[in-house]
């Protein structure tokens, strides 16, 4: 500290009278408002302090609520598919109704008049069976446990009933169903149930079960539920089956329409070929 | 300060106390305007209040107080007067060999200042205020911030932002002017 000053330029003398004649000071006044300026400081300091809470925590609380919303939203996409399917769902039987179609013109009538199916509650669900057993009581046991599985729609057995179906039905052209399927999509699962019902109910198409089946389409609804609960495997087995069955053009109809009604769901390895 | 930034108000009233006297001797000299002078010392107060979060004890307070009053001084200037704001601005390291400066020292000083007629209209307070606003600007702000901040010349260089030989300089030519002005009252 000394070095510094023993080169600085002084003149002590100087320094003296200039410190005698330099008493000028700020006013009591101005001396007020700085320190009173200093206290204020020192008091909004400690309110920011108390309001911090908010700026501490926003940070987290807004990560916290971006987290919840995309997990919402998350949850409703995932769920959204099964709310998509329930349309498409009736879908997969389809091929069953454009199958069954043309055998019996009855029931493709029937089909597109909903109203009346379901105005008939679920509960006649058993009825076609029982009516089943009066009208055709001399049917084979052997067919009636091939087509048990049927109406059941194990994804394992789904191939032979139609098989079944084929023999106890005329072969139906593909046109047609196509067709049918083009006209009415949407009333052609009743439809389709109504032709699922009536393979539970009888092998045997006879103009008696054809004005039954009219009757018996009343349980479509109930039935169809069921199918859109495993309705995307069960049609994709189905397109399988058509396959191996060397009916490529119809698998490929049938995977195109799957793709339409379950735009999301994966489709396995063995399908995208 | 640091007290004081920990929230000890008291420390405050110490430290402006201290400083209060020097600070505004240092503003009412370079601007020579009382209502002016009181204006920027509180300026200068208010920016060591509210810059009290981020202070930092690299040097001694009177040097950063001093220099906080010296820019707020310079930033006045450039409002008022660009020219006076200039002769402000830190010179290169030949400023003891510049021209104009050489030349007020070889000026004689003004005869209103001599002692006969400063005697007669006013008191030697004011012969010494006078022989202050003399000099030029960057003089009479090393000799201010020597006497009334008691700042050491590598502090005044710092605050300055000049070299210390700079300041050594500025700081001689002042003291030799204010010698040949005040020279019978000494």
């Amino acid at each position: 500290m000394s070095e510094p000053l023993r080169d600085s330029p002084r003149d002590p003398k100087l320094s003296a009278l200039y410190r005698q004649f330099s008493v000028a000071e700020p006013s009591a006044a101005l001396d007020q408002r700085v320190l009173a300026a200093a206290r204020a400081a020192l008091a909004d300091h400690r309110v920011p302090l108390r309001g911090s809470w908010w700026s501490r925590w926003r940070t987290s609380l807004a990560l916290a609520t971006t987290l919840v919303l995309s997990l919402t939203l998350a949850l409703l996409h995932e769920r959204q598919p099964a709310y998509r399917s329930t349309p498409p769902t009736s879908e997969p039987t389809l091929p069953e109704v454009r199958r069954d179609a043309p055998s019996d013109p009855l029931a493709e009538r029937a089909g597109p008049t909903p109203a009346t199916v379901s105005a008939v509650p679920a509960a006649a669900l058993q009825k076609p069976s029982a009516a089943s057993g009066k009208i055709a009581p001399s049917s084979p046991a052997g067919a009636s446990e091939n087509e048990a599985p049927a109406a059941a729609r194990s994804t394992a057995e789904s191939a032979s009933p139609k098989q079944d179906e084929r023999q106890v039905w005329p072969a139906a052209p593909a046109a047609t169903s196509a067709e049918a399927k083009r006209e009415s999509p949407w009333p052609a699962p009743v439809e389709s149930t109504a032709g699922v019902k009536e393979r539970g109910e009888t092998a045997r198409p006879t103009a008696a079960r054809s004005s039954s089946v009219l009757r018996d389409t009343s349980p479509a609804p109930a039935e169809s539920s069921v199918d859109q609960a495993r309705s995307p495997a069960v049609w994709l087995d189905e397109i399988r089956a058509l396959r191996r069955a060397g009916q490529i053009e119809e698998a490929a109809r049938q995977l195109r329409e799957f793709r339409r009604a379950h735009p999301d769901y994966p489709l396995p390895d063995d399908l995208r070929r | 300060m640091l007290a004081y930034r920990a929230g000890d108000a008291e420390a405050f009233t110490t430290l402006y106390r201290r400083y209060r006297g020097s600070l505004y001797r240092y503003l009412d000299r370079h601007c020579g305007n009382t209502a002016l002078a009181e204006e920027l010392f509180q300026e200068v107060w208010i920016k060591v209040i509210n810059a009290r979060a981020g202070y930092e004890p690299l040097a001694r307070f009177s040097t950063w107080v001093f220099r906080i009053a010296r820019h707020r001084l310079i930033d006045h200037y450039r409002q008022q007067a660009p020219r006076l704001a200039a002769s402000f601005a830190p010179l290169g390291m030949n400023d003891e060999l510049d021209p104009v400066d050489e030349l007020i020292d070889q000026l004689p000083a003004a005869d209103h200042e001599t002692p006969h007629a400063l005697l007669e209209r006013r008191t030697t307070a004011e012969r010494i205020s006078l022989a202050l606003a003399d000099l030029p600007v960057a003089q009479r702000d090393v000799f201010l911030l020597a006497e009334e901040g008691g700042l050491t010349l590598d502090e005044i260089a710092a605050a300055t932002e000049t070299g210390r030989e700079t300041a050594k300089s500025r700081l001689r030519y002042a003291l030799g002017k204010l010698r040949h002005s005040l020279r019978d009252l000494l």
